[in-house]
Parts: C-alpha cells; sequence; structure tokens
C-alpha cells in the first residue's frame, strides 16, 4: 500500500492552476505493471508528498515528470506542458533531484558541479555564483564545497543535489527521496527552502518512503492504493490519516522544529534568496 | 549560443576531472610520441626520401596519417566513451533532465578530448621535427578547412556511436572497430593504392580517404586550389547528410530509453 500525502500553500492568492496532472498513466518496465492508470493533480503552489513502499512506482513517476521515462498510456503536464509533446519546455520548467548520488560529477566540487549544470540550464554566470553560495550556505554544505564530492557524506550530497534542483528557480520541483541519509538539520533546511519556493507559487512533489516527520508540513492527505491515487482530506497540522488498510498510518510524533511549518520569512530563513533573475533564451525559469 | 555553452561548459568540467587525475596528459604525449618515434625507424627499412606512388617520405606521410587519426579518434570514439561514462556513473539520466537537445550533449561529450588531442597532436608535431618531420608552402585555409570537415563528420559518428550505447548500453567496441577499419583503408600508414582493388573500392567510400588525401597535398606538397575541389565536395556532402541524420538518431534514441525506462540502466 502507498501514501500520498499533499500540502497545500498556505499562501493566499495563488492561482488554482495546476502545476502537475496525471491522468490515466499506465506505465510497465521490464513487464511489470508499475504505474496502473495513476490521476494525480498538484495544484500551482502546492506541496505535495508521496508515500509508498519499495517499488510501489513512486519513482516512476517522479521520472515520468521529469521525462525521462515515457508513459505507455494517459497523460501528464508539468506546468501545463505535456511530458511527450513539450518535454524540452517541461525541462525548461523543472528542478529535479533523483534518489541517486551518482547523478553528480564527484570527481569536481559543489560549486563546480553547481556551475555545470547552471551554465547547462542557461543560467547567466552571476546568477549561478550568487544563487550557488546562497543555497549551499542554507543547506550546510559550505565547509565541503571546496572538496571533491566524493570526499562528502551521503547526506551532504544529498543537500548537494537539493541545491543543484533549485540552482534554477524551477516552477515545478520534483523530490525523489531527498532525505536520503539526511539528519534533522538537513531536513529542516531542505524543508525550509522548498516551502519558500511553494510559497512563491512553485509546486513541489516529494517523494520519501517514510515521510511521517514532514507530515505536519501536509495541509491534506491522499493515498495510493492500487495505482489509484484518491485525496483523503485533512488539514495542516491535524493530518487526517487514509484508510488504515495495513497499519502504516500511525499517531505522528512531530519533531518540535516542523511544528510551526509555516513559510520562513526573509528574516527567520537567513539571507533573502536570490529573486527570478531574467535568463537566456534557453535558459529555465518560473513561467506559468 | 547554447549549444557553445554547453559544449565549453562540459569541456570545463572534463578539463577539471582530467587535471584531478594528474598524470595523463602527459601520459599521452608520451605513448603517442613514442609510436611516432617507431614509425621514424620503420621509415629508414622503407626508404629515406619517396617511396611509391607518393611525392613525400614514408615517415613524414606517417606523421600526418597518425595525428590526424589521433584527433579523430576522439571526436568519434570518446563521444560513446563519455556517453557510456555518464550512462555508468549516473549522471546520463539527469542531463536528460536538462532544458537542452539532446544533440548539444552529444556534441558537448567529444569536445575536452577533441580539444586535448589537437594540443596533443600540435606538440607531438613539433617534437617530430628534430627526427625528420618537416611542412613546406603549407595552404593553411586547405588544412583548416579540411580538419574542421572532418572533425564534424567524425563528430557526427560518435554521435550515432552514443546513440548505440543509449539503447544497448554498448557501442563503444563497435565504432572503435569501425574506425580502426576506416583508419587502415584510408591510408593512414600507407597509400590505398597498395589495397587490393576491391578494397580500394571502400577506401573511396571513406571520408578519411579524402581528408588524407586533401590534408597532405596542404601540408607537404602545395597544390592549387582546383585540386581539391573534389576532396573538399565529397567531404561537405558526408556532412551534409551525417549531421542531421546523428541528431535525428541521438534524438530518436533517447525516446527510446524513455519507452523502456532504461536511461539509468548500465
Amino acid at each position: 500500500m502507498n501514501r500520498v500525502r499533499a500540502a497545500r500553500s498556505r499562501r493566499a492568492g495563488q492561482p488554482d492552476s495546476d502545476g502537475i496532472e496525471v491522468a490515466g498513466v499506465t506505465k510497465s518496465l521490464r513487464g511489470r505493471l508499475i504505474l496502473d492508470h495513476v490521476d494525480l493533480t498538484v495544484p500551482r503552489g502546492t506541496l505535495a508528498v508521496m508515500e509508498g513502499s519499495n517499488g510501489a512506482g513512486k519513482t516512476t513517476l517522479v521520472r515520468t515528470l521529469a521525462t525521462v521515462v515515457a508513459p505507455d498510456s494517459g497523460t501528464a503536464r508539468v506546468n501545463g506542458y505535456d511530458v511527450i509533446r513539450q518535454s524540452l519546455d517541461v525541462r525548461r520548467t523543472i528542478g529535479v533531484s533523483f534518489a541517486n548520488e551518482r547523478s553528480l560529477y564527484w570527481r569536481i566540487n559543489s560549486f563546480q558541479n553547481l556551475e555545470l549544470f547552471g551554465k547547462i540550464a542557461g543560467l547567466p554566470k552571476r546568477i549561478i555564483a550568487s544563487r550557488s553560495a546562497d543555497l549551499i550556505e542554507r543547506l550546510g554544505i559550505a565547509h565541503v564545497a571546496q572538496g571533491q564530492v566524493a570526499r562528502m557524506s551521503t547526506g551532504q550530497r544529498q543537500r548537494l543535489m537539493v541545491a543543484r534542483a533549485l540552482l534554477n528557480d524551477p516552477a515545478v520541483i520534483l523530490l525523489d527521496e531527498p532525505f536520503r541519509g539526511i539528519d534533522e538539520e538537513g531536513l529542516a533546511a531542505i524543508l525550509g527552502l522548498v516551502k519558500e519556493r511553494v510559497a512563491d507559487g512553485a509546486t513541489a512533489l516529494i517523494v520519501a518512503p517514510l515521510i511521517d516527520a514532514i507530515t505536519p508540513a501536509a495541509d491534506a492527505t491522499y493515498i495510493v492504493s492500487g495505482g489509484v491515487i484518491r485525496p483523503t482530506g485533512g488539514t495542516s497540522g491535524d493530518v487526517e490519516e487514509g484508510p488504515d488498510e495495513d497499519g502504516i498510518a500511525e499517531p505522528v510524533e512531530v519533531p518540535e522544529y516542523l511544528v510551526d511549518a509555516e513559510t520562513p520569512t526573509p528574516t527567520d530563513a537567513g539571507p533573502e534568496p536570490a529573486g527570478p533573475e531574467p535568463v537566456e533564451a534557453e535558459g529555465p525559469g518560473r513561467t506559468s | 549560443m547554447t549549444v557553445w555553452r554547453i559544449v565549453a561548459a562540459t569541456a570545463q568540467k572534463d578539463f577539471r576531472t582530467a587535471v584531478s587525475y594528474r598524470v595523463g596528459f602527459a601520459t599521452s604525449i608520451i605513448a603517442a610520441f613514442w609510436g611516432l618515434i617507431a614509425f621514424r625507424f620503420v621509415s629508414k627499412l622503407v626508404n629515406t626520401g619517396q617511396f611509391a606512388g607518393s611525392t613525400t617520405s614514408y615517415f613524414k606521410f606517417t606523421v600526418v596519417g597518425l595525428l590526424f587519426a589521433s584527433i579523430l579518434e576522439p571526436t568519434a570514439v570518446g563521444t560513446s566513451t563519455s556517453a557510456r561514462g555518464d550512462q555508468v556513473q549516473g549522471t546520463l539520466e539527469y542531463l536528460a533532465t536538462q532544458p537542452v537537445r539532446r544533440i548539444y550533449l552529444g556534441l558537448s561529450w567529444s569536445a575536452y578530448g577533441l580539444v586535448q588531442s589537437i594540443i596533443v597532436a600540435a606538440v607531438i608535431m613539433v617534437l617530430t621535427i628534430p627526427i625528420g618531420f618537416s611542412v613546406s608552402n603549407v595552404n593553411v585555409p586547405v588544412v583548416v578547412g579540411v580538419i574542421l570537415l572532418t572533425i564534424v563528420i567524425f563528430a557526427a559518428v560518435g554521435n550515432l556511436g552514443a546513440s548505440l550505447v543509449i539503447i544497448f548500453q554498448q557501442g563503444v567496441p563497435l565504432v572503435a572497430g569501425i574506425l580502426s577499419i576506416i583508419g587502415v583503408i584510408s591510408g593512414t600508414l600507407f597509400p590505398i593504392t597498395e589495397l587490393p582493388p576491391w578494397l580500394q573500392v571502400f577506401a573511396h567510400l571513406s571520408p578519411l580517404t579524402y581528408a588524407l588525401d586533401a590534408l597532405r597535398s596542404a601540408l607537404l606538397a602545395d597544390q592549387p586550389y582546383t585540386n581539391y575541389a573534389v576532396d573538399f565536395a565529397v567531404l561537405i556532402g558526408f556532412a551534409v547528410v551525417l549531421v542531421p541524420l546523428s541528431a535525428w538518431v541521438l534524438e530518436w534514441s533517447f525516446r527510446i530509453a524513455q519507452r523502456r525506462g532504461t536511461l539509468a540502466t548500465f
């Protein structure tokens, strides 16, 4: 059984158009049905969190939205763009982190990794420099950022991958297991950054096998069962668990630093992040 | 321009990676130079002056052939090798999420290897002067034109090889093998007139044959521009066909991998 919890941004006034729209998506890999007519709608300005057991298809769904896996049937749209017919447009608007620390270049350092992907994404050099410094500082990896990625711990690499996902100020953030090997401080830092972006109108989908620690961030909960995603209601700070078919949904002990999971203001969240900047022609940005 | 930005950024990354291993650059120069010294002695066996069907010495003939092949090798084989490297390392799937056309990734895969090989070739060419290599009446526009056109053609071949890697997780040995065959039949080490007639037919289907002909003439025995017309026409023809074809095949290979869900498979 899988559970999906979605958190709707508390910020009022966001347009109610959808950041992620999945309708009837089916995907089989090597003869095994992974996604079975999955439907999912994540409105713009929403933080959705998806939970599920290993092999349930969460990662395949994220990869589908990131345009690296094509659905067999159904449609998936990200920020209004079809993942098949408008894949380049989709890739311009997303920031992705896969559950694969090998997706970084290990022989160069953190800044050089961000510089490379920033340039590929079309960001101007000064934007790359300022955003890299800010993200690395706020994610708590500044002290290891000048050394090779190979010398970083798994959790530090995880933070760097999140930094890379946020570097282009994406309209849709897709994070697959971003809390792997992450301590409480790292979890808070990642959640804080993501919620900031969501408050600014971005849409975020986070996949994690065990999400109880971040449940307080949710305004609504969803359940995935048999490949079908169903909302179960619930509000922020008063999370209603979905159908408890297998006893997974247990009362959650909430870490203190997440009890007030409001979007941090620039004052309490450290330096104000660089806002959306004009980028070159093929660069991404928060396009609506 | 987007493509140059991506190619430069990737080359910079590859340079930083190469520097982190330190000894690679020096050993590549030593290895290539040592190979040419061997041919210096072989040329003494063949003759000391001109040899059959040529207007130059065997040593000069070989230096041009081998150095040019050394530039093309990383362009063609290096592209699929880099694609395979990203596939095995785990960065290929992430690169596929980037907002760029896949052909730009393909071109970027060979950039650093190409620059490095050109520098190595230039250094070795200088090093071979004391042991008997020299150029005369160099036709610079022809030399530059031939080198650029041939690099474009072999970059396209490299992208076809990278497509195999993306679809089948294999392809590097195949591209290396094909390049080796092309090198032999195209006159890298000896004139194609030494080949049996049936193999000479295949030699005339290879762009490298025309490129080497033009390059040797322009470096070692300058001729009127009209003498290069056929060589340039053939090279341009190959480029016009192979460049768009390789771009389409590379994009198609990514789509196949997307359907199979194998971009992260190695």
